[in-house]
């Protein structure tokens, strides 16, 4: 085996997992601001920034790792490319996976009213 | 490291005489009843995997009278209050006892072998693993004979389950037996990361990993995250029962949903850790019978990494009859349905792959329960993605078309690939293989049964059916639906019947000598040859599939032309590389057969098993003689570096010890970290949950005034102070041969500060007037220190075991894993006591 600097866990693992802890950050934090923005004490129109700003942050977030992917890599740690190709590939495709699902969660506060008891 | 061409292996021939003979030495295992102390994985992996299908048996076996009492209406074969019991107990068995312990006992059975690691990097934590489950679900299945099964549905929802509507015991053998399970599985998780992480094959990279792998490391961190929840759910509903502290009393101010909140937390993911391992079986069958490399390798490691999140964010999608803010209701359905994204990814991964197999597709009996899975579990994917949409859902809670769909998802995506393993994976382990014939009426018994026995009951729920009831009128057009479902119940069992004839003809197990052979011709590293010290060495990885693209490999590695082929430090051992590109770091030094570990299991199981009985004297002893078998247990894990470095091979030398990062005893300890974060997250949302629920419960309005700032000022000093003590502790570890007495003095004073930390907070409240059974404020800052308190204990014990080693020259400058351990959990301790004073003291002055 070659002699190459050895690639950091935290890192790889950070790497590899950008895309998912991007979606869980952001599903957090819109479901936990929408249920602060719904309590009594707590304006009701603060839901729809609070829904908004981290999906939109989130999903251009994504962009931005899509986009700058070896500078990530690079950042983290994780062996850069060419090594580890499949590692890159696992990276970009779970961000994009994210990505949907990012916006698919955010995006229903097109469609649903904020602080609208469920039943 | 060099690299070592196809000519250019690491070891040379011939041998040295006598070198297979000493591992074989090396690596036997006890004879006779001595069997019970053994921790090759062969033989605890099988032995787990067998008490697991008993338990499918016996859960099987109460369904199976379920289906008798629904299949007439009117009928009373059971009454109500057995039949609460009996679903109960199904629906828990399953769960706890089949499902996820099954999943554990495959990884700890096959993983070694994938990664032609001798073991996995603790043998007695899977040993100790599988003794604890095996006590407690027993103990906890055999309540259902004496009337003292728990009655509350496998989710166990107060308020019904709250000592009021549930008295006597039968609610607590779930909370404390379940409790202790989870425990269990805990234990095997660690076991399972560290494992799949560090004890893999010099050059098997993480992207050349075997998807089972990635599954089971999945799997495993989804255990970290998933569990804690319900631990806490079970401590906090447990605490209420026995002690009044009331987290879920609607009246003091707690919340009934707290616990579905908690539970579904754990709930929803635990579907998925159940699945996951599945899939990563069949994306090993399915390449074996198409004779090609899996399609979409990438797709599916991102698949099981996209499905082990989302997973996380479903947890509300069981509680959409619950009036939560319909916005909040759209984010989890939104989630529901995008994990199915992943989920057809695999399966259309799987379908690319059987339609371009090499020649035809084999259709064996483990590609029957494939094709049977992939086809089930589909259908409960798409009935699924049915109840993600909440108006679908409202229609047909707790009806019968849930009942339906998850048992699609569950045996569909669990039993079936479960099946199929055991038909691929028998010759591995047995001398003969499993019939063919037999094999093939089991498969289709199962899939007719299966489907006879739960399709109509999609319809049955759409009529109205609701779930749990112990009998029904006979004139709202259920009979003939149920009728249909019990025969089909029946036929599936008669397929599971056709399969223990199969077994007790066929299955031999080999306990580690070496199976049958593959006879399938796959291209994963467990079909190397073996023999109790699984491969003879530890192959040089290429490729994802190296028995196919490296042709000599079984003979090379037969041959000992590998690394590690022999016992360098004349016990056992196996070979740790690093995380990410597998390059080798060092020889692991590991434990072989033992009683310590097993009488540790048996106590716990004592202690928590008598608490449940409120034989409250024996339990503490019970738990005393655990903690004396753990340290009798762990003094012998540290050897310490008197072996110096040992060649394995390719002119490499390796140390036989090392401490911090690169030790396989730091990652363990950091994966508890891990495990202790998740607790407390779970508890700092229930925490604000509660006040969310009830703010007028809070101090100053409804509980007496908070102590005065001083007092926690105190208590975080002291634990501040003791991380300080901690820090100096590590830097004043004597040479090796030199004793000194500052080190352990400073251990012994960072454990008395965390405790004096721990103490001063509780008196602190107890002072100002408030008492934990007042209401759910009182109760949940109370609940702080209960955490803080574990913590504490843990700390004390780990700095004092580390005081003893010290004191008998085990522990210095550089024999230091003992002290490592405490300190890598004494400031995450500091952390917590830290967060808990600022949320206690400071989020009441800040929302008050």
């Amino acid at each position: 085996m070659r002699s190459e600097p050895t690639a950091s866990f935290w890192g790889t693992l950070l790497y590899i997992l950008a895309g998912p802890l991007l979606w869980a950050v952001q599903f957090t934090l819109i479901y936990a601001g929408h249920t602060a923005a719904c309590l009594p004490a707590v304006p009701e129109t603060l839901a729809v920034p609070l829904v908004a700003v981290p999906t939109v942050a989130a999903a251009l977030a994504a962009v931005a790792f899509i986009l700058r992917q070896e500078a990530f890599a690079r950042a983290l740690g994780a062996p850069e490319p060419p090594r580890a190709a499949a590692l890159h590939a696992i990276a970009r495709i779970a961000v994009l996976l994210a990505l949907v699902a990012v916006i698919w969660s955010g995006f229903a506060l097109a469609l649903v009213d904020s602080c609208l008891a469920g039943r | 490291m060099n690299r070592a061409g196809p000519d250019d292996l690491p070891n040379a021939l011939p041998r040295p005489p006598g070198e297979e003979e000493k591992l074989k030495r090396v690596w036997a295992t006890p004879r006779g009843w001595r069997i019970l102390s053994a921790v090759n994985n062969t033989v605890v992996g099988v032995a787990y995997l067998g008490f697991a299908f008993l338990f499918f048996l016996l859960a099987g076996v109460v369904a199976l009278v379920m289906r008798t009492q629904l299949a007439v209406p009117g009928n009373d074969v059971v009454g109500q209050d057995l039949y609460n019991q009996l679903f109960t107990m199904h629906g828990t068995t399953m769960m706890f006892l089949f499902a996820v312990p099954a999943m554990e006992a495959l990884g700890v059975l096959l993983l070694p072998q994938m990664l032609a690691a001798r073991d996995l990097p603790f043998p007695r934590l899977s040993a100790f693993a599988i003794w604890a489950y095996v006590i407690g679900g027993l103990v906890f299945f055999s309540t259902i004979f004496y009337g003292l099964a728990p009655k509350g549905g496998w989710f166990m929802y107060p308020p019904l389950t709250l000592t009021e509507y549930s008295p006597g015991d039968n609610a607590d053998f779930w909370l404390l037996g379940i409790g202790f399970i989870e425990i269990s599985a805990i234990a095997g998780a660690i076991e399972i990361v560290v494992g799949t992480l560090r004890t893999r094959p010099p050059g098997m990279s993480l992207t050349k990993m075997p998807i089972f792998a990635w599954a089971m490391l999945i799997f495993a961190a989804m255990i970290m995250f998933a569990f804690p929840a319900v631990i806490l759910a079970t401590m906090l509903l447990e605490i209420e029962r026995a002690f009044g502290w009331p987290f879920f009393s609607a009246e003091k101010g707690g919340d009934p949903l707290l616990w579905q909140h908690l539970f579904w937390f754990f709930g929803h993911p635990e579907v998925y850790i159940i699945f996951l391992p599945a899939a990563g079986l069949v994306s090993m069958i399915v390449p074996a019978m198409a004779r090609r490399p899996l399609i979409g390798y990438r797709l599916i490691v991102v698949a099981l990494i996209g499905t082990g999140f989302f997973s996380f964010g479903l947890w509300v999608h069981h509680m959409f009859a619950t009036g939560l803010p319909a916005l909040s209701l759209a984010f989890f359905s939104a989630v529901s349905m995008a994990v199915a994204i992943p989920s057809g990814i695999q399966v259309f991964s799987w379908i690319a792959t059987i339609a371009a197999s090499e020649g035809r597709f084999r259709i064996t009996t483990p590609s029957l329960f494939v094709l049977g899975f992939l086809a089930i579990f589909t259908l409960g994917g798409l009935t699924g993605v049915m109840v993600a949409l909440v108006p679908v859902d409202l229609q047909v809670h707790d009806t019968y078309f849930v009942v339906a769909h998850f048992h699609y998802v569950l045996i569909g995506g669990m039993v079936f690939p479960l099946f199929a393993t055991f038909y691929y994976w028998a010759p591995m382990v047995s001398r003969r293989r499993l019939s063919e014939t037999l094999g093939r009426i089991t498969f289709w018994l199962m899939f007719i049964g299966f489907n006879v026995a739960f399709l109509p009951m999609h319809l049955t729920g759409l009529r109205g059916m609701p779930r749990r009831v112990w009998t029904y009128p006979g004139d709202v057009g259920w009979d003939m639906l149920n009728m249909i479902s019990t025969v089909g119940a029946f036929i599936l069992a008669a397929g599971v019947l056709v399969f223990i004839v199969d077994l007790l003809r066929n299955f031999r197990p080999t306990a580690g000598g070496g199976g049958a052979g593959d006879p399938w011709g796959a291209g994963t590293l467990e079909w190397l040859p073996g023999d109790v010290y699984a491969a003879r060495s530890i192959p040089l990885v290429r490729s994802r599939e190296p028995l196919w693209d490296q042709p000599n490999l079984a003979r090379e590695v037969e041959e000992g032309r590998h690394f590690l082929p022999n016992a360098p430090t004349g016990g056992r051992e196996t070979l740790v590389c690093s995380p990410v590109e597998a390059k080798p770091e060092y020889v692991l030094q590991m434990p072989g057969p033992g009683w310590s570990h097993v009488l540790a299991a048996i106590f716990m199981a004592g202690f928590f098993l008598l608490l449940t009985v409120k034989l409250v004297v024996p339990a503490v002893l019970s738990g005393i003689a655990c903690i004396i078998a753990c340290i009798w247990w762990g003094w012998s894990l540290d050897p310490g570096p008197v072996k110096g470095d040992v060649p394995i091979g390719a002119g490499i030398v390796l140390p036989t010890y090392v401490s911090g990062p690169r030790s396989h005893a730091w990652w363990a300890m950091i994966v508890l970290v891990f495990v202790a974060t998740s607790l407390y997250i779970a508890y700092v949302f229930s925490y604000l949950y509660l006040w969310v629920v009830s703010p007028d419960a809070w101090s100053p309005h409804g509980a007496p005034a908070l102590p005065p700032a001083t007092w926690p000022l105190a208590s975080g000093a002291l634990v501040a102070a003791g991380a300080a003590a901690m820090l100096l502790a590590g830097r004043r570890l004597p040479a090796p041969g030199r004793p000194s007495a500052t080190a352990p003095l400073l251990l012994a004073f960072a454990a008395l500060a965390m405790t004096g930390a721990v103490v001063l907070e509780v008196l602190g409240h107890w002072y100002s007037g408030l008492r934990p059974g007042q209401n759910a404020y009182a109760a949940a800052t109370y609940m702080a220190s209960v955490l803080n308190v574990q913590v504490g204990i843990a700390v004390v014990l780990l700095a004092g075991y580390a005081i003893a080693r010290s004191l008998v020259g085990c522990l210095d400058a550089v024999r230091r894993v003992n002290f490592d351990n405490c300190a890598i959990l004494y400031p995450y301790g500091a952390v917590q006591i830290l967060l808990s004073l600022l949320l206690v003291h400071g989020f009441p002055r800040m929302a008050g």
